[in-house]
């Protein structure tokens, strides 16, 4: 018995060594590339705005919306304020119950157009198609219920820009996001095929005229652990995996691709839960083989502001449907494991499958093993003590790590909110991690026993405001 | 068991002693970082305080005496007021019209300011570099050609692709061939960028994209299309020339160099539509299909209504709608005008419909 116990310590010490190894690489890489891009930006930025080259490529932003009326309209104001042309913005309407349409019309006088037929994807039937009068930039598609990737998918079909741009009706991107990622395919048009953005915690910041002027960080535990978590997610790793040609992961909030590629691959898919990691994924895998090339670029000046979950019950739903998600996703792009995929399929897939698809279970062993040889005397409570300080400060230096990218290439944070983001990153330790591990947990037992877990509501809609003023709290009956 | 829990509980001590030092290390250098940037930001205001109204001075009718004092203050300027003088002076030049600009150009060489960033355009910081040749590029100066040339060798790609920006800034044709290699090559610096610089050269950088669209890579083949219809564009006598290598690459085997051509041929517009535009308009890639139906509204020529009439009929949606906004275009036109609102007249489906109603708001 002892002698297992003796292994299986061994095992985990190895796991999180090889964790730390990894993740430590990332931010390495990270904080190399933004320190470079950071020093660029200087001599760039005292240039003045870019002149966009002729023939820019047109983009389309598809914005799907379901009961978004609170927000809908700051939305799109912020969006068709933006620096970009030429540019369209294609709001799908996926059958809401409220006034998302309505909202619309009166802010943009809407007309209606013919729907017509030949749609390059298949979706839910489209209802009414209409242009804006007074922005005949803006089209609105008002269609049956069909869930967030089919209304994408319907935004594709309506759209005939060279570019998509994908993001969420509670999201705000930054005037100059589109045309900053843009200026990723543009630099390099025959090899980036999609290009994601930074998604950055909204939460807590100042809005003005549906912009956000000063982001700050909550100090509420939930909110400024989850901006800690967003920190080390995107510029602790996106960033290193896209330098490493490796990126298989484009956020939902914000991303940018080729649709001539998004037409060919079918669109977002609906059979899965994580339909954002789905399509890069498809793309490498449809592409690479024959295009060894292709890139998936990320460009963390590109930033979209997006709400995080305020309640528990919402942050659990979305763990688990983000778990369930993944593991679906490595289920089903399993062949890409290997060389014939390059960095995707020799380190970005083998990293995902080891370090975050049965991370919770490691974890989960690890922890009932400390307990457990506590508990029977195989362990003394200095070595508890000592082995929770170090993983605290294991996970603490990914935050600091983190962090100090931000504080290299972006210095978003007022000096007080680097404080409160330090200190939740400690305090996560106690509460986040080990609830968060256990959704993980429950979502594989879920997928272990051929459930798939339930959508839930998401309260949404307080964070992102209008001037002083922030809107009604909704409820999203999230689509099927 | 208990040995291998000892040492386990000493490796984690020790990790966590050491791991307690790093963060420190890393919470401090952020705060001191902080600080550091602080200070720095309150000297680089009163540098900025200092230099703004001379740098606002630079103007072609300068005076004496502000002459005097721009030749002053550049020889004054250190390492830490040279990066903030340049960024002041390449938002002043942004601002001058360009009947100024070869005044204003001989008032800062006269001052030292082109050699100071000349100079800097050596640096050891990869960030100066790519300053100087930005404050070079916006300044126009002819002389900093060959510094800009020998920077495109750079070991730094933000400094390449800043002096490419330069010397397309510059627009002096003599960089041509510097510039033809690299994206011809399309190696050192990212194509885009090369390909953004040769069309601010204008015409002159004709040749080269004229000689790309004979390349082995089809990449290259396709911007070349780009690059023909952008160099070309508003200059007539240029047009007859171009658009013979941008049509024949409506026959290049590779579909994104056929779809590169149509695109391109819509930026040219003239009053005869050539021929191979027509035959795209039934090429059995989709994307070449899309492209060349929209090229046929720039084109005064009833060939190109009969074309976009026939394409109406195209099962696709995208080719459908396209070409009856096309339709609607050539409706305008003087030559083509007539036969165009007859068939849009003839064929009143929903494609057309929504053309129509594009065209009442203002979309067309």
């Amino acid at each position: 018995m002892s002698q297992f116990v003796d292994i299986l310590l061994l095992l985990i010490f190895i796991y999180v060594v090889a964790y730390n190894l990894a993740t430590l690489t990332l931010l390495t890489l990270s904080l190399s590339e933004t320190s470079a891009v950071a020093r660029a930006r200087r001599a760039r930025v005292a240039r003045g705005p870019h002149t966009p080259p002729p023939l820019q490529p047109s983009i389309t932003v598809v914005i799907p919306a379901y009961n978004e009326e609170p927000v809908i309209v700051a939305s799109v104001g912020s969006i068709l304020a933006g620096t970009y042309e030429p540019m369209r913005v294609v709001v799908v309407d996926d059958g809401s119950t409220d006034g998302t349409s309505a909202a619309l019309d009166a802010a943009y006088d809407l007309v209606e157009l013919p729907i017509g037929g030949g749609f390059a994807l298949e979706t839910e039937p489209v209802e009414r198609l209409s242009i804006s009068r007074r922005d005949p930039r803006l089209r609105v598609v008002r269609k049956a219920n069909g869930g967030r990737s089919d209304a994408v998918n319907a935004g594709i079909a309506v759209a005939r820009h060279d570019l998509i741009a994908v993001t969420d009706a509670d999201s705000v991107l930054e005037p100059d996001a589109i045309a900053l990622a843009v200026a990723a395919f543009t630099a390099d048009p025959s090899r980036v095929v999609a290009c994601g953005g930074i998604v950055r915690i909204a939460n807590g910041g100042r809005f003005v005229d549906g912009r956000l002027v000063e982001p700050r960080v909550k100090v509420r535990g939930i909110e400024a652990t989850q901006t800690v978590e967003y920190l080390r997610g995107f510029l602790g790793s996106r960033i290193a995996w896209a330098r490493l040609n490796a990126l298989v992961i484009i956020s939902g909030a914000f991303g940018v691709f080729r649709r001539d590629f998004l037409v060919e691959s079918g669109g977002l898919s609906k059979q899965t839960l994580g339909e954002d990691m789905e399509l890069t994924l498809r793309l490498y895998h449809q592409l690479r083989p024959a295009h060894p090339e292709m890139r998936v670029a990320f460009v963390p000046d590109a930033v979209c502001w997006t709400e995080a979950p305020s309640k528990l019950s919402a942050l659990r739903s979305q763990r688990i449907r983000w778990h369930v998600g993944l593991i679906d996703n490595l289920r089903l792009h399993r062949a890409m494991l290997g060389r014939r995929f390059g960095r995707v399929g020799r380190i970005a897939l083998p990293y995902a499958i080891l370090f975050e698809a049965v991370a919770p279970v490691i974890g989960l062993v690890g922890s009932v093993l400390v307990v457990g040889l506590l508990v029977f005397g195989g362990a003394t409570w200095w070595f508890v003590v000592a082995l929770a300080l170090a993983a605290v400060l294991l996970g603490q230096i990914q935050t600091a790590g983190a962090i100090l990218v931000e504080e290299v290439g972006f210095r978003r944070y007022r000096s007080r909110d680097l404080l409160l983001l330090g200190l939740w990153s400690v305090l996560e330790l106690f509460w986040y991690r080990p609830l968060t591990l256990l959704w993980r947990v429950w979502a594989m037992v879920l997928l272990l026993v051929g459930r798939r877990p339930e959508w839930g509501t998401i309260p949404r809609g307080a964070a992102l405001g209008t001037g002083d003023e922030a809107p009604k709290s909704q409820t999203l009956p999230l689509p099927r | 068991m208990s040995g291998s829990i000892g040492r386990a509980g000493e490796f984690a001590a020790v990790t966590a002693a050491f791991l307690i030092v790093l963060n420190v290390t890393v919470v401090v250098f952020i705060y001191w970082r902080r600080l550091r940037l602080a200070v720095h930001e309150k000297r680089a205001e009163r540098v900025r305080a200092r230099l703004a109204p001379i740098i606002e001075s630079v103007r072609a009718d300068a005076s004496p005496a502000d002459r005097q004092r721009l030749r002053d203050a550049v020889a004054d300027l250190d390492a830490q007021s040279r990066p903030i003088a340049a960024a002041l002076l390449i938002d002043r030049l942004d601002e001058v019209p360009a009947s100024e600009r070869g005044a204003i150009v001989e008032l800062l060489r006269e001052a030292g300011a082109i050699d100071v960033a000349l100079r800097s355009a050596h640096a050891r910081t990869a960030w100066r570099r790519s300053l100087a040749c930005a404050a070079l590029g916006a300044s126009g100066a002819l002389e900093a050609v060959p510094a800009l040339e020998e920077l495109l060798d750079d070991h730094n790609h933000h400094v390449r692709e800043a002096a490419v920006e330069a010397l397309g800034a510059i627009g002096d044709p003599a960089a041509l061939p510097a510039l033809r290699q690299l994206y011809l090559s399309e190696t050192a610096v990212r194509p885009g960028i090369v390909y953004a610089a040769l069309v601010e050269l204008g015409p002159a950088a004709a040749e080269v994209f004229r000689e790309a669209i004979g390349s082995d890579n089809p990449r290259v083949r396709a911007s070349a299309c780009f690059g023909l219809a952008a160099t070309s564009r508003g200059d007539v006598s240029q047009d007859e020339v171009s658009i013979e290598p941008i049509e024949h690459a409506l026959k290049d085997s590779d579909s994104a160099v056929r779809t590169a051509a149509a695109d391109a041929l819509a930026a040219v517009g003239a009053g005869t539509v050539p021929s191979a535009l027509v035959t795209a308009v039934t090429d059995p890639e989709l994307s070449v299909r899309k492209a060349a139906v929209r090229a046929l509204g720039a084109y005064d020529d009833p060939r190109a209504v009969a074309a976009a009439a026939r394409a109406l009929r195209d099962d696709e949606r995208e080719i459908a709608l396209r070409s009856a906004e096309s339709l609607v275009l050539l409706a305008r036109k003087p030559r083509a005008g007539q036969d165009a609102a007859r068939a849009l007249a003839v064929a009143d489906g929903w494609p057309v419909q929504t053309a129509r109603i594009l065209e009442a708001i203002g979309a067309l």
